[in-house]
């Protein structure tokens, strides 16, 4: 049976260049970046290569970025650095805006220094069709908003939130204040399909992660604007600047930049069109609807409820059949708690459980998405007719 | 779609028996399902390693079986559910000071109607487990029996069954004895073959119910109060009535006053409005009859008649045999119970099971 892989919101296969680029670095070009001796020298320049091609995609300074082993490593960074780096130079307690939509990376933190009592917390609703409007940001701003941090592309339903137009007005708020508003936006699945320039979308912080953009796992990065005051959280070695010690990734990072060298944004329109394809052939089926705007939308996302047909048995279905597909992010998925993306867009519970997500990818092709069509009628059909809902 | 004709799901614990069972169904050539329930466990239990049946390492063990064996395998995650139908269940029979039993009320909800529920789904006729137990089934029903291994029997589990559950299951090892399944076990060499046998309560790890409680129930739950004896009398202090079971003696003896009774001293009863643990003799906990209620039957035609067979028994709980007895209706909802010979400590919240020689009539929950 050929498989279908529609699941790249989850992670991306490797791009042979991808593997190619890293390929020297693991035996040959092995040296540690940070001896002195020649090996070291390699692999140093390798990854000075590297960071300053990377700087160039997002706009940035060399300096300005912090490899991480990942997205969530990022998150994590981002949000605990800017706050234990300025809540003693602060005279009441941070106030930390964000998302009820975020990805666990970054809401779990906030809960948890919430939950600590070192920050407040504002978590902002979604509309229903899963935006965030810079107005709503602008109208959780208190006198001791320290960050916020807005998720630039959802990573179960897709909607793409307007990163510049909060930046923007961040900025402009920056100008009244006695203490600065700080900018992270998690940029994980939209690196691949979206504007990166830092400067263009007025963002201090932003988290991208290798794996989803056709790169190798366990490799991501932080951009942290010049300026930003951040906390190191690992330590134990003077790599990146201080600020996150460990010994670099070499092959990791090679491959992550050769990665974004090969993002094509020109191939945006083709698979949107599959995104359509699928979404319209999905919502042939009675009682399915599609969550999150269509317009503001991620072109490789399609997320569809479907009403008395549960996500999970939908997709043990399809795996049976070769479709790999998800019912949120995969860190989640498997639990059968209504997916908190959902249920922050005002969706009833029951709906909630029967939403899957597909992820299109470079290797997409239009019949696999009808092969989808097909499969998914059948399935959705036969478990309703068992629903005990019905 | 096509059509799996005769595919079947096998409960996979990642223990010795479900193992077993799997391995069976693969040799007898079925076409196999491994699915992996994940039920609710304590995230506030600090000793996470003794939790054998939930835990991580009971899913990778099952992981690895199923890959062993070269079976598809899922993770049907039932935490909510599990959470909510046996942990509150639990929780609340002990704050109404009755003895519950999870395991009968997570095979009723959980493992054969849940997980049953998601092996139809993917096109399974049937769910297999390594429960010790048979079941047969003909054109006038199913019928449940005792499994052949005395020791390991666990039909008591499974009285609260309907004829639809019975007849989408297999019990593929109630047959056999426990060291054959296990001797089978290491002669396949699975990867599980020395994983020793789990029988606590599989959602707190550190074996003590009373510590459990003590995690979820608020403080109103344990409060101290006085320790009479059947006539009324003072006799000591308790620790909070939640803490005993009928027949208990274990932290009885230390409670009381010097002076008192110097003949061991049982729980008997409790007056909760008074909130006064009621104590007495051994002979004290035994009692000649019980009422049960919540009845089920396994095949509700033919129930009235197997009732009222002289060889009727029934097992008050599971580590019990089955005695013999009278039962007396008193509604359509309640039995009143008599005992050929005196039983001792009468659990309330416990479950009665009926067996006419090793078939399995049904039962209730213990009243009084």
């Amino acid at each position: 049976m050929k498989k279908i892989y529609l699941d790249n919101a989850a992670t991306t296969p490797v791009h042979p260049e991808v593997l190619a680029a890293m390929a020297p670095y693991f035996s040959d070009q092995f040296g540690n970046a940070s001896s002195i001796h020649s090996f070291g020298q390699v692999a140093r320049s390798a990854v000075d290569a590297a960071r300053r091609e990377i700087a160039q995609f997002l706009n940035c300074k060399s300096t300005e970025i912090i490899f991480t082993s990942g997205g969530s490593e990022s998150d994590n960074l981002a949000i605990n650095g800017v706050v234990e780096s300025l809540k003693s130079k602060v005279e009441s307690k941070p106030h930390v805006i964000t998302s009820a939509f975020e990805h666990h990376a970054v809401l779990d933190t906030i809960i948890e220094l919430e939950a600590d009592g070192v920050i407040e917390a504002t978590y902002i609703k979604p509309s229903s069709d899963g935006l965030i409007g810079a107005e709503s940001v602008k109208k959780a701003i208190k006198k001791n908003t320290l960050l916020v941090s807005i998720m630039y592309v959802n990573n179960e339903i897709g909607t793409v939130q307007p990163i510049r137009a909060i930046g923007q007005m961040i900025e402009k708020e920056n100008k009244t204040r006695d203490s600065r508003i700080f900018f992270h936006t998690d940029a994980v699945q939209a690196t691949e399909y979206f504007e990166m320039n830092v400067d263009y979308l007025h963002v201090d912080l932003l988290s991208i992660s290798a794996h989803k953009i056709y790169g190798p796992k366990g490799v991501g990065l932080l951009y942290v604007r010049s300026g930003t005051p951040i906390k190191h959280q690992i330590v134990g070695g003077g790599q990146e600047h201080k600020k996150r010690a460990g010994t670099e990734n070499v092959p990791g990072i090679i491959g992550f930049a050769k990665a974004i060298e090969l993002i094509d944004r020109s191939k945006n329109e083709r698979l949107k069109k599959l995104r359509d394809r699928l979404i319209d052939g999905l919502l042939k089926i009675p009682n399915s609807r599609l969550n999150g705007s269509q317009e503001e939308r991620s072109p490789a996302n399609v997320n569809i409820s479907f009403l008395n047909a549960e996500g999970e048995s939908i997709l043990l279905n399809l795996d049976m059949e070769g479709i790999a597909a998800s019912t949120g992010s995969a860190c989640t998925s498997g639990s059968l708690e209504p997916s908190h993306v959902l249920s922050a867009m005002g969706l009833p519970p029951e709906e909630c459980h029967g939403s899957v997500r597909f992820t299109l990818g470079r290797q997409t092709a239009a019949e696999e998405i009808d092969k989808v069509i097909l499969v998914m009628k059948n399935i959705v059909e036969k478990l309703r007719k068992m629903s005990p809902l019905k | 779609m096509k059509k799996n004709k005769g595919k079947i799901a096998v409960a996979m614990s990642g223990g010795v028996d479900s193992s077993v069972v799997a391995k069976i169904l693969k040799d007898e050539g079925h076409d196999l399902v491994g699915l992996f329930l994940k039920m609710w466990s304590d995230p506030k239990c600090s000793t996470k390693k003794e939790n054998r049946c939930c835990d991580y390492e009971a899913l990778e063990d099952a992981r690895a079986v199923a890959k062993s064996l070269e079976i598809p395998f899922y993770v049907i995650n039932a935490e909510q559910e599990f959470k909510k139908m046996v942990v509150d269940y639990f929780l609340d029979e002990y704050k109404n000071l009755r003895t519950p039993n999870p395991c009968i009320v997570c095979n009723k909800k959980i493992k054969f109607d849940l997980l049953l529920r998601k092996a139809l789904e993917i096109d399974c006729d049937k769910l297999a487990t390594g429960h010790y137990a048979k079941v047969t089934c003909n054109n006038k029903g199913c019928q449940l029996f005792k499994g052949e291994d005395d020791e390991k029997d666990q039909s008591y589990m499974l009285y609260s069954l309907n004829q639809d559950q019975l007849g989408k299951i297999l019990f593929p090892i109630g047959g056999m004895k426990k060291r054959d399944v296990r001797a089978l076990a290491i002669k396949w060499d699975l990867p599980v073959k020395e994983k020793p046998e789990s029988q606590e309560i599989c959602f707190f790890g550190d074996k003590d119910y009373r510590a459990f409680l003590k995690r979820y129930l608020p403080e109103k739950y344990f409060k101290s109060g006085d320790i009479v004896d059947t006539s009324g009398k003072n006799l000591g202090e308790h620790e909070g009535l939640i803490n005993y079971t009928i027949g208990q003696r274990k932290g009885i003896d230390q409670k009381i006053f010097s002076g008192g009774d110097k003949n061991p001293l049982y729980v008997v009863g409790y007056d909760p409005k008074k909130n006064q643990l009621i104590v007495g003799h051994d002979e004290d906990v035994y009692k000649q009859e019980m009422i049960v209620g919540d009845l089920h039957w396994i095949d509700p035609k033919s129930n009235s008649s197997k009732l009222k067979a002289k060889s009727l028994t029934v097992k008050i709980r599971y580590q019990h045999p089955a005695v013999e007895c009278q039962v007396k209706n008193i509604s359509n909802k309640e039995l009143r119970v008599k005992f050929k010979k005196l039983q001792r400590a009468i659990t309330p919240g416990q479950s009665a099971v009926f067996y006419l020689g090793d078939e399995v009539v049904g039962g209730g929950v213990i009243k009084s």
